[in-house]
C-alpha cells in the first residue's frame, strides 16, 4: 500500500549517516550507475517530451477515441482521442518533476531545520524537534491527505502536502549528523580559532551533510512518487487536463471495458519508475550500510 | 456575484457526490403576488405509477428479493439526527409519501391526497385518501398532515418556497380527511412544489428520525446499516399498487464503476445510475439489460454577463452567441454520453412544457456564424487559433459541478476553440471547491446539471433568473424576464405556466444566449435479464420501485 | 526501564497536543468556510445571508479566538468528547465508534496476512542470500512495493471479481474482506519481508552466531536456535511499522472497496472540511501510532540482550 513510512528505509537511515560519510565504496557508485542509467533516460525523455512526443498532450480528436495501439499511436488513444503515449510521456514530466520538487524542497527545509536544531541546540532545538515529533506521530500519508484535502486541489497544494510530511524525517537525520559532526576535532578547532557559527556550518558541516542528504532524497523518491499519485488519484491533485499518472488511472477506470490498456499504461509507468527508484535506493542502501555488508552465512 | 446555492444544486440534481449537501432540498424562493384563482387538476387515479405489462409473458416472482446497488449512503445526513427529514436517498418516495406524486411524465398524480382545489384567494384544500395505513399500522388522517407540516415548520425542515410561504399555523384540519394549507404569502404553485419526498407525511407524534422510519409508502424499512446496506420489505397494507418484489436488499456502492462491476460479477441484480459509457458493455453482455428514463436533468452552461473584469466578456452578446453556436450538441452527446443523452435544447424536460416546448428552437451548430459574429465584434483570429481584440485574448473560465466529467469539459473546450474562444477548465473535484469558484465570481461559464423534480413547469427559469430570488438568481436578465416570471407564478392554468416558462426559456436560450443547454441527461439503470423496471422516472427523488419486477426463470 | 517507559508515556501527551495544534492551524489557514456550508445546510429559504453565516459560525464555535477553540478541544478530549461533526451533526466519538469495527477487522486480517507471509519470505531470502531465490524474492517484493495500491486494487477487482466472479467487487461482507485485505497487506508484506531479511542478516553477522557456526552447527540449526530468536525483534518492529501502512492504506482501500471504516470517514471529513472529525481521527491515529511504537520500543528493550547489557 502506498505509504510514506518504509520501515526498511527507517532502519537503515538511522544507521546510514555515519556509513555514508565514510563509506563511499565503488560498489555504491556502480549500483547507482546501474539503476541510475534507466532513471536518467526516463528523466531525459521527460525533459525532451515536446520533441519526442508525436502530438500535444491535450490535443483531442473525437473521431479517434479509444484507438488501438498502432504505429501512429504507439499506445493508442484515450477517451478524448488524445495520444496515450504522449500523455504518458508528459506524465513523466509531471510525476518526476513534482516528485523531485517535493523531495528537494523537503530536504532543503529538513536540512535547514536540522542544521539549526543541531547547531544552535537548546530551546530552539527542543521546540523544532517537538514539532518534528508531533508531525511524525501520524502516518505520513494521513498527514499528506489532511494537508492536501484542506488546501484543496492544485499542483502546488499537492507538493506542499508532500513537503509538509517529508521535511520532518530529513530534519531529524540531519540533526543527528550535525550532532555527531560537532564533536569532531576539526570543528572544535575551527571554533577555537574563532570561526563564526555560520562559517563553521558552511565550511565544515554542510559539505559533510550534503552528500548523505542527496542519498536520502534518492531513497525517498519512490515513496514520494507513490504518495503523489495516490493523492491525485483521490482527486486532490492536478487540474484537468494535466496528464498526471494517478489521475489518469482514476479516469481510465470508467473505460475499463472499452480500453483496459488506458489503465495499464499509467499503472505500469508508475510502477516502473517507482521500481527503478526503489532498486537504486535499495542497492545504495546495501552498498553503503556497513552492517549489512558483514555477513557470514551465504 | 451573489452567493451560490449548493443545496439547491443538490436538490436539483437529485444526486450529488458529496453527501453533506444532500442534507436538505430546497425549492424555489418565490414571493408570489397573486390574486387569481386556480382550480388545479384533480385526479382520480387509483395509485401512482402503476406498472405496465412486461415485454414478454413472464411470471413475476412475488417472493423475489431484488439485490440493488445504490450510490453513496446519504441517510446519515438526510434521514436522522438534528437535520432529519423525510427525504433519504435512495429511499426517496418509496417509504415516505407526499400528498401528491410527480408521475414519470411530470404530471401531478394523487398521492395521499385524492384531490385538491384552490379556495380563493389563496387557500389550498386537500381531500385526503381514506384507508391509508402507516407502517406502524395506524390509519392516516388530517391530524397526521397537520402534525407533519407543523413539525416541519417548527424544525425549519423546509421544502424551499413552500415553507417560506407558510406560517406556523398555515396547515389546518378541516375534518378527518380534509386539510387546508393557508399560505401567509399567496402561492399558486404550492401543489406542484410538495411532490418532493421532503414534503411527505409521517404519523401524528412520530419524528422524522424515528427508527425504523414509519411512513405510508409501498416499502417499509426492515434493517439499516449506515454506509453499508438498507433492506426494505413490501408493505402489505399499502393503499396503491403493491410492489412486485417481496424485498429490496440495497447495498451502498458510491463508485459508479464499482456498481457496474457488482452487477457484472453477479453480486447484485439491479444498479442505480450507471455511467453512460457503461451502457453498451452491459447491453452487449448476455444476461443483462439497461433501462433508461427520459431526460430529466439538463446540462446547461450559464454565461455570467454581470462579471467584473477580467470576467466581463460574458456581457457581450456576440461572445455568448458564439459560445452557444460553437457547440455541436449531437457530437457532444455521442461523445460525452455514448449517445445516452439528448442534444441540449431546453432548461427543463420537454414533457413538462407540454405543447409549448416547441417555442424554444434548437440553437444550431454553426461555427461559421459564430466566427462572423465574433469578427463583427472586433475579435480577430490570432496565429495560435485564439481570437484577440486590442491585445486582449478571448479567454473564458469554465467551471462546473463536481459531477461534470473531464470528457464533457474537454469536449466543450475543444468546440469553443474551433471558433477561436479559449475556454479554461476549472474542474472541481468536490462540491466545496466548486462553491468556492462560484462564490468568488472568477468564472465566465458555469456548467450545471439541474434536475426537474418539482411539478412547476417554470421551476428552474424562475429559480435561477427571476430577480426577486436574490439567493439563487445570479444571472437574472432583467425586467422583461421578470414580467414573464410573474406571469408564470400567477398563472391559473397549467397551460399558462407552461407557456410562460417556454417564453422565458426562449428569451434565455434563443435571444440572449445567457443559457446554453448542451445535453438532456437520462437516468440509466442496469439489471439482469430477470429483472425489469417498467416505469423509470426522469427524476431520482420521485422514482418508485413498485414497477421493479423480478421474474421467475 | 520503568522510568524510561514512564518518560516515554508522558511524552506522548504533549506530542499529541502539538499534532492537533498543527492540524488546527492548518484548518485555520485553509481556504473554504465550514460555517457557510453549515449555514446552507440549515437555510430554510435557499438563501444565506452574512448573518446566517455568522450565526452558523457561532453555533460551530468557529467565532471564538483560535486559542479558545484549541483549549476547548483539549478540555473536551480529556473528558472523552471530541466535539460534534459539522456535516453529520453527531458526536465525533459516535462516528468513530460507528466506523471503528470495519477498519479493525480489515486491519487485523491484513496484519495476520502480512506476518504469516512476510516472516517466512524474509527468512528464506536471508538464508538463501545471494541465490536465485533471494533475488527473485527481493525483486518481487520491490515490484509489489512499487505498485500503487489503488492500481493493485483495481487489478485484483478486475481479475477476481469482474472476470472470475470469485469474490465481491466491493461492500462489507465476509467474502468481501479478501480483496481489500490483500490490497492492504501487499505493500506491507513486501516491505516487511525485506526488513525481516535485512534484520536476519544483521543478526547472523553477530558474534554469537559466528561462534555457533564455528562450533559446527548447520545453517538451519543456527537459524532456528539462534538467529530467529534474535530476529524476533524485527518482527515486533514489523508490527509497529505495519500500523502506519494499514492506517495510510485504509484510506484508499476503503474508498475503493466501499468499506465503511475510519479511512473512508477520514477521506470524507477532509474533503468536506469537517474539522472536528478530522481532529478526532488525527488524534486517534496519532495515539494508536505513538502507543504502538512505544510498545515496540519497550519490547525491544526487554528482549534485546544488547540493549539490556548497555543499560547496566
Amino acid at each position: 500500500m502506498t505509504t510514506l513510512d518504509d520501515p526498511a528505509s527507517n532502519v537503515s537511515s538511522d544507521a546510514a549517516p555515519p556509513g555514508l560519510v565514510r563509506n563511499r565504496s565503488p560498489v555504491a557508485y556502480r549500483t547507482l550507475a546501474l539503476w541510475g542509467v534507466p532513471i536518467g533516460v526516463i528523466a531525459l525523455a521527460a525533459l525532451f517530451a515536446p520533441l519526442l512526443a508525436p502530438a500535444a498532450p491535450d490535443a483531442t480528436n473525437f473521431s479517434q477515441r479509444f484507438a488501438a495501439p498502432s504505429l501512429h499511436h504507439l499506445f493508442g488513444t484515450d477517451e478524448l482521442g488524445r495520444d496515450e503515449f504522449t500523455r504518458i510521456l508528459y506524465g513523466t514530466r509531471i510525476s518526476l518533476g513534482l516528485t523531485l520538487l517535493a523531495a528537494v524542497s523537503a530536504s532543503v527545509i529538513g536540512l535547514v531545520v536540522g542544521l539549526v536544531a543541531g547547531f544552535v541546540g537548546g530551546v530552539v532545538d527542543q521546540v523544532l524537534m517537538r514539532i518534528v515529533d508531533a508531525l511524525l506521530a501520524l502516518p505520513g500519508f494521513i498527514l499528506a491527505l489532511a494537508v492536501a484535502g484542506l488546501l484543496g486541489p492544485g499542483l502546488i497544494h499537492l507538493v506542499l502536502a508532500v513537503i509538509a510530511v517529508w521535511w520532518t524525517g530529513y530534519a531529524r537525520v540531519v540533526r543527528s549528523m550535525v550532532l555527531s559532526i560537532r564533536q569532531r576535532p576539526y570543528v572544535d578547532a575551527a571554533r577555537a580559532t574563532g570561526s563564526s557559527g555560520t562559517r563553521i556550518i558552511i565550511r565544515h558541516v554542510l559539505p559533510n551533510v550534503a552528500g548523505p542528504s542527496v542519498v536520502l532524497v534518492m531513497l525517498e523518491m519512490a515513496h514520494i512518487l507513490l504518495a503523489l499519485a495516490a493523492l491525485s488519484f483521490l482527486g486532490l491533485g492536478v487540474p484537468q487536463p494535466t496528464p498526471e499518472w494517478g489521475a489518469m488511472i482514476a479516469d481510465a477506470r470508467a473505460y475499463l471495458d472499452q480500453a483496459p490498456q488506458l489503465l495499464a499504461y499509467p499503472g505500469a509507468a508508475i510502477t516502473l519508475v517507482a521500481l527503478l527508484c526503489n532498486l537504486a535506493g535499495d542497492g545504495l542502501r546495501d552498498a553503503l550500510d556497513p552492517r549489512v555488508q558483514r555477513h557470514v552465512l551465504s | 456575484m451573489n452567493e451560490p446555492e449548493p443545496l439547491l444544486r443538490g436538490y436539483l440534481s437529485g444526486a450529488m457526490s458529496r453527501r453533506a449537501f444532500f442534507a436538505k432540498a430546497l425549492a424555489l424562493g418565490i414571493s408570489a403576488p397573486s390574486a387569481a384563482a386556480l382550480l388545479a387538476a384533480c385526479g382520480t387515479s387509483s395509485g401512482p405509477a402503476s406498472a405496465p405489462a412486461p415485454t414478454r409473458a413472464r411470471t413475476a416472482d412475488l417472493q423475489a428479493i431484488i439485490r440493488m446497488a445504490a450510490g453513496e449512503d446519504q441517510w446519515p445526513v438526510q434521514g436522522t439526527g438534528a437535520k432529519s427529514t423525510t427525504f433519504a436517498y435512495p429511499l426517496n418516495v418509496n417509504v415516505y409519501e407526499p400528498l401528491i406524486y410527480l408521475a414519470s411524465d411530470f404530471r401531478l398524480q394523487p398521492g395521499l391526497a385524492l384531490s385538491w382545489e384552490l379556495i380563493p384567494p389563496s387557500t389550498w384544500r386537500f381531500h385526503l385518501r381514506q384507508g391509508v395505513k402507516f407502517h406502524d399500522g395506524s390509519a392516516m388522517t388530517a391530524d397526521d398532515v397537520v402534525w407533519t407540516w407543523g413539525k416541519r415548520q417548527h424544525l425549519g425542515k423546509t421544502l424551499g418556497t413552500v415553507s417560506s410561504t407558510l406560517g406556523p399555523n398555515s396547515v389546518r384540519k378541516v375534518d378527518d380527511f380534509t386539510v387546508d394549507f393557508v399560505p401567509v404569502i399567496p402561492n399558486l404553485r404550492l401543489p406542484e412544489q410538495i411532490v418532493h419526498p421532503e414534503g411527505a407525511i409521517v404519523p401524528n407524534g412520530k419524528n422524522f428520525d424515528s427508527s425504523p422510519p414509519v411512513g405510508s409508502g409501498p416499502f417499509q424499512v426492515v434493517s439499516y446499516t449506515p454506509n453499508q446496506s438498507v433492506t426494505l420489505n413490501r408493505f402489505e397494507q399499502y393503499w396503491g399498487t403493491k410492489p412486485s418484489a417481496h424485498q429490496m436488499a440495497i447495498r451502498f456502492l458510491s463508485d459508479d464503476q464499482t456498481r457496474v462491476q457488482a452487477l457484472q460479477s453477479g453480486q447484485v441484480d439491479f444498479v442505480l445510475d450507471i455511467p453512460p459509457q457503461s451502457v453498451a458493455t452491459v447491453k452487449n453482455t448476455r444476461g443483462f439489460h439497461v433501462v433508461s428514463a427520459k431526460a430529466g436533468e439538463n446540462q446547461l452552461i450559464y454565461i455570467d454577463k454581470k462579471g467584473n473584469k477580467p470576467h466581463d466578456l460574458g456581457a457581450e452578446i456576440a461572445v455568448r452567441q458564439a459560445v452557444s453556436m460553437s457547440i455541436d450538441r449531437n457530437a457532444y452527446v455521442s461523445t460525452a454520453f455514448d449517445g445516452n443523452a439528448d442534444p441540449g435544447r431546453l432548461m427543463a424536460p420537454a414533457a413538462i412544457l407540454g405543447p409549448y416546448a416547441n417555442l424554444v428552437a434548437p440553437v444550431p451548430h454553426d461555427p461559421q456564424k459564430a466566427g462572423q459574429v465574433l469578427d463583427a465584434a472586433g475579435w480577430k483570429m490570432g496565429a495560435n487559433g485564439i481570437r484577440t481584440r486590442g491585445g486582449r485574448t478571448l479567454s473564458l473560465d469554465l467551471i462546473g459541478w463536481a459531477a461534470v466529467t473531464p470528457l464533457s469539459f474537454q469536449f466543450l473546450q475543444s468546440e469553443m476553440k474551433q471558433v477561436g474562444i479559449q475556454a479554461n477548465i476549472m474542474a472541481a473535484a468536490d462540491t466545496p471547491t466548486y462553491n468556492n469558484y462560484y462564490k468568488s465570481g472568477a468564472f465566465d461559464l458555469d456548467l450545471e446539471i439541474p434536475n426537474q423534480n418539482d411539478g412547476n413547469p417554470a421551476f428552474l427559469p424562475v429559480l435561477r433568473m427571476y430577480s426577486k430570488n436574490p439567493g439563487t438568481a445570479d444571472f437574472a436578465p432583467g425586467t422583461a424576464f421578470d414580467q414573464l416570471a410573474v406571469t408564470a407564478l400567477d398563472a391559473t392554468t397549467v397551460g399558462a405556466v407552461q407557456q410562460a416558462s417556454a417564453q422565458m426559456q426562449q428569451m434565455l436560450i434563443n435571444q440572449d444566449y445567457i443559457v446554453v443547454p448542451v445535453a438532456g441527461v437520462r437516468r440509466l439503470y442496469a439489471m439482469i435479464s430477470q429483472v425489469n423496471l417498467s416505469d423509470p422516472h426522469p427524476s431520482q427523488t420521485n422514482q418508485l420501485w413498485t414497477s421493479l419486477v423480478k421474474y421467475t426463470t | 526501564m520503568g522510568r524510561y517507559a514512564l518518560r516515554r508515556v508522558l511524552v506522548i501527551v504533549p506530542t499529541l497536543l502539538m499534532l492537533v495544534l498543527a492540524i488546527m492551524i492548518l484548518e485555520a489557514l485553509a481556504p473554504g468556510d465550514p460555517a457557510e456550508q453549515f449555514a446552507r445546510l440549515h437555510s430554510t429559504t435557499g438563501q444565506v445571508t452574512n448573518a446566517d453565516v455568522a450565526r452558523a459560525r457561532h453555533e460551530l464555535g468557529l467565532d471564538r479566538p483560535f486559542v479558545a477553540q484549541y483549549v476547548s478541544w483539549v478540555e473536551g478530549a480529556v473528558h472523552g468528547d471530541l466535539g460534534q461533526s459539522f456535516t453529520l451533526e453527531k458526536p465525533v466519538v459516535f462516528e468513530i465508534d460507528n466506523h471503528f469495527v470495519a477498519t479493525a477487522e480489515l486491519a487485523a486480517v491484513a496484519m495476520i496476512l502480512t506476518v504469516l507471509l512476510a516472516v517466512p519470505l524474509g527468512v528464506v531470502a536471508a538464508v538463501r542470500r545471494g541465490t536465485l531465490v533471494d533475488h527473485v524474492l527481493r525483486v518481487g517484493s520491490l515490484v509489489v512495493a512499487s505498485l500503487p495500491g489503488f492500481f493493485l486494487a483495481y487489478l485484483l477487482i478486475e481479475i477476481f471479481a469482474t472476470r472470475l466472479h470469485l469474490l465481491p467487487v466491493a461492500g462489507r461482507s465476509t467474502a468481501g474482506l479478501v480483496l481489500p485485505a490483500v490490497s492492504l497487506a501487499a505493500g506491507g508484506i513486501a516491505t516487511a519481508s525485506r526488513l525481516m531479511r535485512a534484520s536476519l542478516l544483521e543478526v547472523m553477522g553477530e558474534d554469537y552466531i559466528r561462534t555457533a557456526r564455528a562450533k559446527g552447527l548447520t545453517v538451519s540449526q543456527v537459524v532456528r536456535r539462534h538467529a530467529l530468536p534474535g530476529a524476533s525483534l524485527p518482527v515486533i518492529t514489523v508490527f509497529g511499522t505495519l500500523l502506519g501502512y494499514l492506517l495510510a492504506g485504509s484510506v484508499i482501500v476503503e474508498t475503493i472497496f466501499a468499506w465503511p471504516g475510519l479511512g473512508q470517514l477520514f477521506e470524507q471529513a477532509v474533503t468536506q472540511r469537517d474539522y472536528p472529525t478530522i481532529e478526532g481521527l488525527v488524534a486517534l491515529a496519532g495515539t494508536a501510532f505513538l502507543l504502538l511504537n512505544l510498545g515496540v520500543d519497550l519490547a525491544y528493550r526487554l528482549l534485546d540482550p544488547r540493549i539490556r547489557l548497555a543499560e547496566r
